[in-house]
């Protein structure tokens, strides 16, 4: 449906396998699990956490020590449910709106030029462009499985179909 | 304009490609529609944005936000009355110390200074010392103290030998955006690796000066 030659072929191509289940739950697996493996560090020492929060120097001084307590259990959460797929409309939704939130935090911290440690996966991590690439393209993977909605190889899809075939 | 509805009628019709619409003026366009169409059109089939779908999604951010809370509500309080804030900032100045301490020689002469605001503030008025703002040349133009040049790591060998022969004359002070910014120390570790010691790095930046209301000047680097 999209033109002739190669863009077109490519463009065929992407949109199979973006509409592939089976890729999709990778995805699904994907992007839960990178949530729970950055935010498990996150929880483990909240104080680390609260001086990247602190540098970015988006937040007032007041909100940091909240935020740097809650967000790691939410996005822990939030992972967990992606993963096992439980209501995963709600939580790919959840996980559309942190990168985003993330997303915009990086880019406008690198626009202002303060280098500072990203806090993203590693602590020796520093924000720049290619961070700001690798977020955007994770919330574009996420808001497209968002979009989708696949619940391909999920826990809820199991228990409601079990619920189905003994009543 | 196309509407939405529009686009997903004659999305794969043939007329869509003969079409006399302005917009579509080349097939880059058309497949650039196309795949605004796509998107929309799956949202349409599958109507993500139900109130179940939202009122879901705030309870998980509830639960989740509120669970972390909980758990760390020590932590919490801590942040609400400020002592955290008084924490964080004596951990990030510890970490610029140590690392000013690593670069000292054998015998004991520091290398590298640290020195906080009044002390730049002195080096500034008396015109005993001239900065360095080792930000990025956009951020500089931005604002930055009073007098200061903009170097960088990159730009530092340009400017080497005019360091030398002003370093033999005044003091050296490096400053960038605040106490967790590492260019400042990176370009003094740099500066000290060239001969040129005692450097001093003036840790509080260019956030603490401009809060203090101390002089500034705007534009680019001469």
């Amino acid at each position: 449906m999209a033109g002739k030659g190669l863009p077109g072929i490519l463009w065929r191509v992407a949109m199979s396998l973006f509409r592939n289940q089976y890729l999709l739950f990778v995805l699904r697996i994907f992007l839960g699990g990178m949530f729970i493996y950055a935010a498990l560090p996150k929880i483990m020492g909240p104080f680390d956490f609260a001086v990247a929060v602190y540098n970015y120097k988006l937040l007032p001084d007041v909100a940091v020590g909240p935020v740097a307590a809650g967000l790691p259990w939410l996005e822990v959460i939030m992972g967990a449910l992606l993963v096992l797929g439980i209501r995963i409309r709600a939580a790919s939704l959840t996980c559309t709106g942190l990168l985003v939130v993330f997303t915009l935090a990086l880019l406008i911290n690198t626009l202002r030029g303060i280098n500072v440690d990203c806090g993203c996966f590693t602590s020796d991590r520093t924000i720049g462009w290619y961070a700001v690439a690798e977020d955007t393209l994770f919330t574009l993977l996420a808001l497209w499985y968002f979009l989708r909605g696949e619940n391909f190889w999920s826990v809820e899809n199991r228990i409601v179909r079990n619920r189905r075939a003994t009543t | 304009m196309i509407t939405i509805n529009n686009c997903l009628r004659i999305q794969n019709t043939a007329v869509f490609f003969n079409s006399k619409n302005p917009l579509i003026k080349s097939e880059h366009n058309l497949e650039i529609i196309i795949m605004f169409c796509y998107v929309f059109s799956t949202m349409k089939r599958n109507k993500p944005f139900s109130s179940r779908t939202l009122i879901e999604t705030a309870l998980l951010c509830c639960i989740g936000f509120g669970m972390g809370l909980i758990i760390n509500h020590t932590f919490v309080s801590q942040g609400l009355d400020g002592s955290l804030i008084a924490q964080i900032k004596s951990r990030l100045q510890q970490q610029v110390e140590e690392k000013a301490r690593d670069t000292a020689t054998p015998d004991g002469d520091a290398a590298i200074i640290i020195i906080k605001v009044a002390e730049a503030k002195d080096l500034c008025d008396s015109a005993q010392a001239f900065f360095i703002d080792a930000r990025p040349p956009h951020v500089f133009a931005a604002g930055h103290i009073q007098g200061a040049i903009n170097i960088t790591e990159q730009t530092l060998d340009d400017n080497l030998f005019d360091l030398m022969d002003r370093a033999s004359q005044t003091k050296i002070v490096l400053y960038c955006t605040g106490p967790e910014c590492p260019e400042a120390m990176e370009l003094a570790e740099l500066i000290v690796e060239n001969d040129i010691k005692p450097v001093y790095v003036y840790t509080g930046g260019w956030l603490q000066w401009q809060e203090k209301g101390f002089p500034v000047s705007y534009g680019e680097s001469p």
